[in-house]
This record gives C-alpha cells, sequence and structure tokens, in this order.
C-alpha cells in the first residue's frame, strides 16, 4: 500500500485527532496508533481510545493498493510538520508493521515502525437515528465557547465536559467547573421532539471542535442515552458520555438585573490584565468599581504594590462594586468576538454576567473578602 | 524512758547526705557553689579516681577565719541568712547554698580535711573533722576542701557509684552548669593530674558557650532576652536554630537566678515552640536564664535545690514559649543579627540565609547574568561552619561561568547550581512550606479572599465523622471555606479559600475539606476546648494551615516543568522562613564546594 497525499491536509486531520491519540495513560499501545484504511474509493484515518473514536477522510490523494496501516500518531504528526514539499508519500514496509514516510522529491525519507493493523479497534459507522441537523460551524462555535468553563480537574468528572440538553427546539450546551458557568443555545429543528441530555466529555468536544470548525454544511447529532454521535462531510465521530449527574445549575443563575454595562472588550482586557501585574501571586483578585461613566479596576499585591485603571463605560441601574479573578475574567472576554461588551451584574456576591452575541452567557462568580 | 527520741546529730547529718550527697558531683556541686558564694573568681577541682577516691577543691574567695571554719562543719550553720533574711523565710535567699546542710553532710559520709585563709589573716588555718580545733596551716588567700573516700563508711552507697569515668563525666556536667551561670569565674578540673575541663574567664555567656560547645556552635545560637517587670522575671540567654538539635533533652539547661534547675514546664514549652522547626523527637539546645526578685521564687523544695517552685508557675509557660518563637522568625534574627556587631560571624550566616531568598539564583528569576556576589552562600543555618573561610578560599577556585542551573532529580528534588556548590531541595517541603507560611498568614490576619462557587460542593461524612459535623464546618470556616451542614452527614461547600485555587492549580476542594475532618476525628480532643486560649487558637490554626500546606503542595514523584520549577524557586524567594516545612523537616541541603571537593578527596 503507497499513499500519496496533501501534506497540509494530513497535518490537519493528525492534529484534529491529537487529542483521542495522545490522551490519559494507557497500557495498550496500539492505541497511540492511527489507523490509514485504504479502499477502492477512499481513504480513511481513524483514531480511537476506546471512549471516544473519530474517522476522517483525507481527501486529495492517490492510493495504490488496498489496506490497512497503523503508525504511531504523534510521531507522524511532528515527521510531517518537518517534510518539505507540498506531498507526503507514505508506502507500507512488506510486513504491514511499518513504513517509509517521505517527501515527494524523496530528500527527506523516514522510516517509522508502526503495529499491526489487526490489532486496531473496531471503529463503529454512524449509526445514530432520529439524528438532528444542525449547522456545522455554528455548532462548533458554540461548543468551543461553552467548554471554555468546563472543569480540568477529573476529581469532580461529572463537570468534565458539556452538558447538552435538548427539548423541544431548543439545544441548550452549560459547562461549569463550580467557579464559573457558561451557556448557550439555539434553535434547531426537532422534529421528533424527543428530550435528551448528557455530558460530552472534554477530550471529545476539542476533537469535535477541530473537526467541525471548518465547512459550511450540516452536521447530524445524535445524543443518545450513553453516546453521541455525529456525521458530517468528511468523517464520522463518536464518544461515551460522562458518566453523573451535571449539577442542577439552573436555580445558580440570578434573575434580577442590578445594573448593565457596556465597555469596549479590548481597552477592559488591557486593563484587567495590567491589574492582574499587581495582585498576590497566591490571591488574584482585581476589584471592579462601576460608577457612573466609568469602571475603576484597582488591585493590590501586599508585597508588590497598587493599581488603579479607569476605563469608560456606560451603564444603566445601580452603581457596583464586585471582585472577580483577573484570569478568569480575561479568559471571559476573550470567549466574545464582539468590539463592544455587555455586562450584567445582580450584586457584589452574585455571579456576574458577560454577554456574547445572541444567547451565549459567561457567568463568573465573585471573590469576597471574608 | 520515753519511746521517741531525738536521732543523735550524726544521724541525723547521714540522712541529710543521703538526700543532699549522691554520688562525687554532688559533692563537687555544693563546694562549688560555696566558693562562688564566697566570691570566688577562680576554682580548682583536682579528682582521683573521679573524685571517688579524692576530690579537691580549691578557690581564691574570702576564706573564713578558725571560728568559722569550725562553725561550718556544724549542722544548719550558714552564712548565708543573717537575721533579718531569715524572719522573712527562705523566700528570699539571694545565694546558691544556705541550707547549712552541704559541709556536715559531707563530712559525715567522707573525710574531709579544710584550709582555709582570709585575705586579711597572717595564714591559712586547717581543720579536720576530729575535734580538735583548726590548727595554723599554710596556704594562699581561699579556701581549699580535700574530701577523700566518699562513702567509705556507707558501703551500701559506695556500691553505687559507677566507673570513675562516669563519675567524671557527672563532675564535668555539674561544673559546667554552675560554670554558665558564672561567666566571670574561671574552671579547672583535673582527674588523675589530666585536663578534663578548662574554662578561663570570659565576659560574656556567649563567650562561655563557645568554649563549653565549641566556637563553630555559636552561629547556630540565636540570643534571647526580655526584660522583666514586677509581674515577671528577666529572661535571657541563647536557644538553638533548628540546625542545632540533639536527639534528648540534656542540653536544655534552664537556671532560676543563676542556679541549675529541672523544669519540665520549661521543656514543654521548648517543645511547643520549635513545633514546625524540629521534626519529633529532635530537640533543642537552650541556655535560659531566669532573674526573680528572690522572694518570688522557692527554692526549697528539693535538697539539691535543682526544682524550684514559682510564686506564679502561671506566667512561666507563655513567658518561654512567647520569647522563643519570636526568637526562631526570622524577622528577629536578621533584627537581632544587625543590632549584634560584635557577632559578624552569625550575622554574615543569617544574612547570607536570608540574602538567597532575597537574590535567588539567576535562572530561579528567569535571567541569565550570573557571577555577582557570594549572596547564596549558605542558605540555611547548616552547612554553615566557616563561612568566611570559604569566601576566602572561593576566590580561589574556578569561578562557574554561569551559576544557576536548575534540574529536577527523581522527580522529587530540585538542584540549583550555586556559585560555590550546589543546593537540593525537597520540592514537597519547600512548597508545602511556602504554602504554609501563606495560609497561616491569611489565616491569622483573617481577611481571606473566598471564590463563591456557582454550584456547591457536596461532601459526604464517614459515620465516625458525622457527629463532627458542627464543629468540623466551624473549623473550615476559619480556613476559609464557606460550608455549612447539610442534612446529618454531609457538608455543603459554597465557597473556597482563593489562597488554594487560582486558575491552574488543581483544585482539591472536597479532599481538603475530608482532611480537616480526619484530623478533627484524630486530634480534635487536643485542638477543641471550651476554653480557647490564644494559645490554642494559634496552635490550631497553625495545625490546620499545615495540614492544607501538605494536601496543596506538589508531591515527591511529581514531575515538574520548568515553569513550576522556576515558580516554587521564585516563590521561595518571598517566604519568609524557607528552611523547614512545618512539620519541620528541612526543605534543602546545600552541599559546597568544599564538601564536594572533599568528598572526591580533592584536597
Amino acid at each position: 500500500m503507497k499513499i500519496c497525499c496533501e501534506k497540509n491536509e494530513l497535518f490537519e486531520r493528525l492534529q484534529s485527532i491529537a487529542a483521542i491519540t495522545g490522551g490519559g495513560p494507557t497500557t495498550k499501545s496500539i492505541l497511540r496508533n492511527c489507523l490509514f484504511v485504504a479502499t477502492d474509493k477512499e481513504l480513511q484515518i481513524k483514531a480511537t481510545d476506546l471512549d471516544v473514536s473519530a474517522c476522517l477522510q483525507i481527501e486529495r490523494q492517490e492510493v495504490d493498493g488496498k489496506g490497512e496501516l497503523a503508525l504511531p500518531a504523534a510521531r507522524l504528526l511532528s515527521l510531517v510538520r518537518e517534510v518539505p514539499g507540498n506531498r507526503i508519500i507514505i508506502e507500507a514496509t512488506k510486513d504491514g508493521k511499518g513504513a517509509t514516510v517521505c517527501s515527494e522529491s524523496g530528500e527527506y525519507s523516514f522510516k517509522l515502525l508502526g503495529e499491526s493493523p489487526d490489532e486496531f479497534p473496531e471503529v463503529r459507522g454512524f449509526s445514530g437515528e432520529g439524528a438532528l441537523e444542525l449547522p456545522r460551524a455554528k455548532f462548533a462555535e458554540m461548543l468551543r465557547r461553552v467548554a471554555v468553563a468546563a472543569s480540568r480537574d477529573s476529581s469532580r468528572y461529572q463537570l468534565t465536559g458539556v452538558f447538552c440538553e435538548i427539548e423541544g427546539g431548543l439545544l441548550k450546551m452549560t459547562a461549569t467547573d463550580g467557579k464559573r458557568l457558561t451557556t448557550d443555545e439555539m434553535e434547531i429543528d426537532n422534529p421528533a421532539s424527543a428530550a435528551t441530555s448528557g455530558i460530552i466529555p472534554n477530550r471529545a468536544v476539542d476533537v469535535m471542535v477541530k473537526v467541525l470548525s471548518q465547512g459550511e454544511e450540516s452536521v447530524k447529532f445524535a445524543l443518545e442515552e450513553t453516546e453521541v454521535q455525529m456525521s458530517f462531510d468528511g468523517g464520522e465521530m463518536m464518544a461515551k458520555l460522562v458518566e453523573g449527574t451535571f449539577p442542577e445549575y439552573k436555580s445558580a443563575i440570578p434573575s434580577e438585573v442590578k445594573s448593565e454595562v457596556t465597555a469596549d472588550r479590548g481597552q477592559l482586557v488591557a486593563a484587567v490584565r495590567s491589574a492582574s501585574l499587581v495582585t498576590d501571586k497566591e490571591t488574584e483578585a482585581v476589584i471592579f468599581r462601576f460608577k457612573g461613566k466609568e469602571v475603576a479596576i484597582e488591585s493590590k499585591g501586599s508585597d508588590i504594590g497598587e493599581s488603579m485603571i479607569r476605563v469608560d463605560v456606560e451603564k444603566e441601574g445601580e452603581d457596583v462594586e464586585i471582585r472577580f479573578n483577573p484570569s478568569y475574567f480575561v479568559d471571559a472576554l476573550r470567549t466574545i468576538d464582539t468590539e463592544q461588551v455587555r455586562m450584567e451584574f445582580f450584586g457584589s456576591e452574585r455571579p456576574g454576567a458577560i454577554k456574547g452575541e445572541l444567547s451565549y452567557r459567561h457567568y463568573l462568580m465573585p471573590l469576597v473578602v471574608n | 524512758m520515753s519511746i521517741i527520741q531525738k536521732l543523735p546529730s550524726d544521724i541525723v547529718n547521714r540522712i541529710a547526705a543521703g538526700e543532699v550527697i549522691e554520688r562525687p558531683a554532688s559533692v563537687i556541686k555544693e563546694l562549688v557553689e560555696n566558693s562562688i558564694d564566697a566570691g570566688a573568681t577562680e576554682i580548682l577541682i583536682d579528682l582521683e579516681d573521679g573524685g571517688c577516691k579524692r576530690l579537691t577543691v580549691r578557690d581564691n574567695g574570702c576564706g573564713m577565719d578558725p571560728s568559722d571554719l569550725q562553725m561550718a562543719f556544724e549542722s544548719h550553720s550558714t552564712s548565708k541568712l543573717d537575721t533579718a533574711g531569715f524572719r522573712e523565710g527562705m523566700f528570699g535567699v539571694g545565694t546558691l547554698g544556705f541550707r547549712g546542710e552541704a559541709l556536715p553532710s559531707i563530712g559525715s559520709v567522707a573525710e574531709v580535711e579544710a584550709v582555709s585563709r582570709t585575705p586579711k589573716g597572717e595564714h591559712a588555718y586547717r581543720y579536720r573533722l576530729d575535734g580538735q580545733p583548726p590548727e595554723p596551716a599554710a596556704g594562699e588567700p581561699g579556701t581549699v576542701l580535700e574530701v577523700r573516700n566518699l562513702f567509705s563508711r556507707l558501703p551500701a552507697r559506695r556500691k553505687f557509684l559507677r566507673r570513675p569515668a562516669t563519675e567524671l563525666s557527672h563532675i564535668i556536667q555539674q561544673v559546667t552548669r554552675i560554670a554558665l551561670a558564672y561567666p566571670g569565674v574561671s574552671f579547672l578540673v583535673t582527674n588523675m593530674g589530666k585536663r578534663s575541663l578548662d574554662l578561663a574567664a570570659c565576659d560574656t555567656l556567649r563567650e562561655r558557650l563557645g568554649q563549653i560547645l565549641g566556637a563553630d556552635k555559636l552561629e547556630n545560637l540565636i540570643e534571647v532576652a526580655q526584660p522583666g517587670d514586677e509581674n515577671s522575671p528577666h529572661l535571657h540567654g541563647f536557644i538553638s536554630a533548628p540546625a542545632l538539635r540533639r536527639g534528648d533533652t540534656r542540653m536544655q539547661n534552664f537556671f532560676v537566678n543563676g542556679r541549675w534547675v529541672r523544669d519540665r514546664l520549661f521543656t514543654a514549652a521548648l517543645r511547643a515552640a520549635y513545633k514546625g522547626y524540629l521534626i519529633p523527637g529532635k530537640h533543642p539546645l537552650a541556655y535560659l536564664f531566669f532573674e526573680f526578685p528572690a522572694e518570688a521564687v522557692d527554692v526549697n523544695v528539693h535538697p539539691t535545690k535543682s526544682e524550684v517552685r514559682f510564686r506564679n508557675p502561671g506566667l512561666m509557660y507563655p513567658l518561654v514559649y512567647n520569647v522563643v518563637s519570636r526568637a526562631l522568625e526570622p524577622e528577629d534574627r536578621s533584627q537581632e543579627a544587625a543590632d549584634d556587631s560584635g557577632s559578624d560571624a552569625k550575622a554574615g550566616i543569617e544574612q547570607a540565609a536570608l540574602d538567597f531568598f532575597a537574590n535567588p539564583p539567576p535562572s530561579a528569576r528567569g535571567a541569565s547574568t550570573g557571577g555577582s556576589g557570594g549572596s547564596i552562600a549558605g542558605a540555611g543555618w547548616s552547612a554553615a561552619g566557616g563561612t568566611r573561610e570559604a569566601v576566602e578560599e572561593r576566590r580561589e577556585l574556578p569561578e562557574v561561568e554561569s551559576p544557576g542551573r536548575v534540574f529536577q532529580l527523581l522527580n522529587s528534588f530540585i538542584l540549583v547550581e550555586e556559585e560555590d556548590g550546589i543546593l537540593l531541595i525537597d520540592q514537597h517541603a519547600l512548597h508545602e512550606k511556602i504554602l504554609f507560611e501563606g495560609i497561616y498568614r491569611q489565616l491569622l490576619e483573617g481577611d481571606v479572599v473566598q471564590q463563591k462557587l456557582m454550584v456547591p460542593e457536596i461532601l459526604a461524612l464517614s459515620v465516625e465523622q458525622a457527629p463532627l459535623l458542627e464543629d468540623g464546618c466551624r473549623l473550615l470556616g476559619a480556613c476559609g471555606y464557606e460550608a455549612e451542614p447539610f442534612g446529618e452527614a454531609e457538608v455543603a461547600i459554597r465557597a473556597v479559600p482563593e489562597l488554594f485555587e487560582g486558575k491552574r492549580r488543581k483544585s482539591r476542594v472536597a479532599e481538603i475539606c475530608q482532611e480537616v475532618f480526619s484530623w478533627l476525628e484524630r486530634e480534635g480532643d487536643r485542638y477543641l476546648s471550651d476554653d480557647e486560649t490564644p494559645e490554642l487558637l494559634e496552635q490550631r490554626l497553625r495545625a490546620l494551615a499545615s495540614l492544607m500546606a501538605c494536601k496543596r503542595a506538589v508531591k515527591a514523584g511529581d514531575r515538574l516543568s520548568p515553569e513550576e520549577i522556576d515558580s516554587l524557586l521564585e516563590h521561595g524567594d518571598l517566604a519568609m522562613d524557607p528552611r523547614n516545612c512545618p512539620h519541620g523537616r528541612p526543605t534543602m541541603v546545600r552541599l559546597s564546594r568544599r564538601e564536594l571537593d572533599s568528598s572526591f578527596d580533592r584536597k
């Protein structure tokens, strides 16, 4: 089997699956490999860690001979990065357990040891019944923004993912690590109007965001009881859902807005970052005093000094004084693309909400001095 | 004839001797104390067989005239109580001896001969306990007491004497104790013609300690002083830095009005004050002198006067604890070092230790300019031997081109290359200490910044822990958590101290809270009491801070990224006292170039 494909395309595919092949510690070394599957019609690259699986098409390719080839994904990715030229040639060795990877001109040539393709676990194809049709890029963007708040702490496993709820004509996503909570929703065409929910694990979300972010077509999305399946132009994906119950978060979301503020996002990011330079390493805290037409951003480091930065804002409602961890605050502002950012406050001990376009909300719990 | 008879005086004396005279060292104690009370500035002790066969104490004190000499050996006679003093009772005696038991007691259990001459006397007088009056003899001003064949008339007691070498060591210990209290007096002990202890008169306790411990130990001693007032005694002396420690408490010496005493209270106070600086089983050295107004202390509760009773015992523990704790804090140490210009070496070491973290090696700051100054000499009290010498020697050694390379070893230690050696840091211990200081400071100051939680974390307690629900929530509250009972056996945590959170740090809320409950289960009785004294509160906060620091710190075996290592070293630089972890283990070990060279036989 000999494959000749576009370097950039291969690189992109390998990057997309890196979250799967580079996952947690495993005793099954085959899972560190990606599997090339060449048939008469197409060339696929597959990866699985038994929880999350992906199967992606490589479009611009020429294949000589059918067969399968398992190669270590991370190593292949770094080789592909180094090889010059636009195209890459991968040729399986005779025993089928390795390959020669070389540049089109033949100046660069690597011999890469792989594993027997027979050991590669089966990756099931898409079988989602009653799948929803969702706009691909919009869905990926929504996932990306919401996933920012998902916990990375494996001890709270039920928070280590994005909670998806489908209810009537609405798809809702929520994530929280306990200190911040993101939520967004989109209207969907849900003819079966089945209500389901599930937590998509972080690792799957990473892959989904990567593979779905390009392309205008739609994605078929099936949220089943224990897994999520997707089919899209150029591939398929599936992932086991996180077992566990997502906490009852709705009551934590405040409702009575006390003040609403609009500010220049870039200015605000710069100001908060500057203020964070003068906070204690161990206890970062920045005070925001929204008063009249400006916000005074203050910080104080016990061994460092103090800062005071003023930024113009437009405010409706009461004056607010509230403390946030500056890095969470900046993270939240960065998930927004608009020039202006709108914020809602509900009191100094209630979460603050940073609003994106449409329905995206990033709630941030304040710090309080006890 | 009445059944009850008065004991003959020689029997009384022997009974008294049994209380006071246990071994040659007790004789020495009595005689040397007499010499000091006589104003001697020079005391010579000569022994045969560790004093079992013969011991002679010669002094240059005020001496005795013939009548005093004779009186001295009569029971309960003393020169140290005038009638007025006696009327006030035995409180108020400012001299070492006074019970008037010593000489008669010794005389009853050994052969004693005294030769004494007053400064004005034309010659000395000799007196033996044989009923004969003192006879003229040759002799310098002062007193010579010779005691032979101790316990020869009491075979039962003689059996208890140990080998001469053992008895000698007891004598040395005894003389040393007295010598510490009287630096102005010179002491010479010879046994079988060989010098066993030679202490020249000196001006300060510090010099005397140098004579006794060796000058190299001085830099590891911390001077303490606390002026007294009408209620509390004047306290002064030295304690050892944590690097200088022993496996027992024998080097802990307490003196009340110049008299060496034994008191568990002091030992306990020291132990409490060193908590966090020394691991259990290791003890500091201490030489603490308490000066009371004479009437505030009763020394007559024990025949050898090695125990005393204080009029106000409740004051003593906090006094020692507070003075010692304060002295162990590094700011105090640097201040003290600055004040004490007479001790350059000590100041140098301490400053070097503090400087290390004020000017960490270049890599710790991410800069690469190396090779300025010797500020990283001696990052700790330990390994401090002869710094000045080391500084001079270093100039001759080839300069390390760019010191400050940093490595992680065995996923547990950090190796820092220094200009004149290497520093090995225990990553867990140092991180733990840094966290401990931050946590403790915040808990103490009470302005804990809390991160509110969007959704509470629920912690389930075990059956055994359930009864501790309320107490545990209260303690968690003191640690900056917002925790409240949630049903019968669950805790809802609604806010966590920001100190433990930070964005990139792994949250271990449930784990830490669980740890607090386990700790409460184990040690709650010790730290919870209806009577919440400031000391108890402080100790509790320390214990909690230490517990949480331990949980949050990186562990041995954790692989650290270069950024994490840099951050650890940088934080170490901010820590007040990075040298010991909260459990008292050292956080770092320094190997100087000299030590490395000598390990390879390069010198």
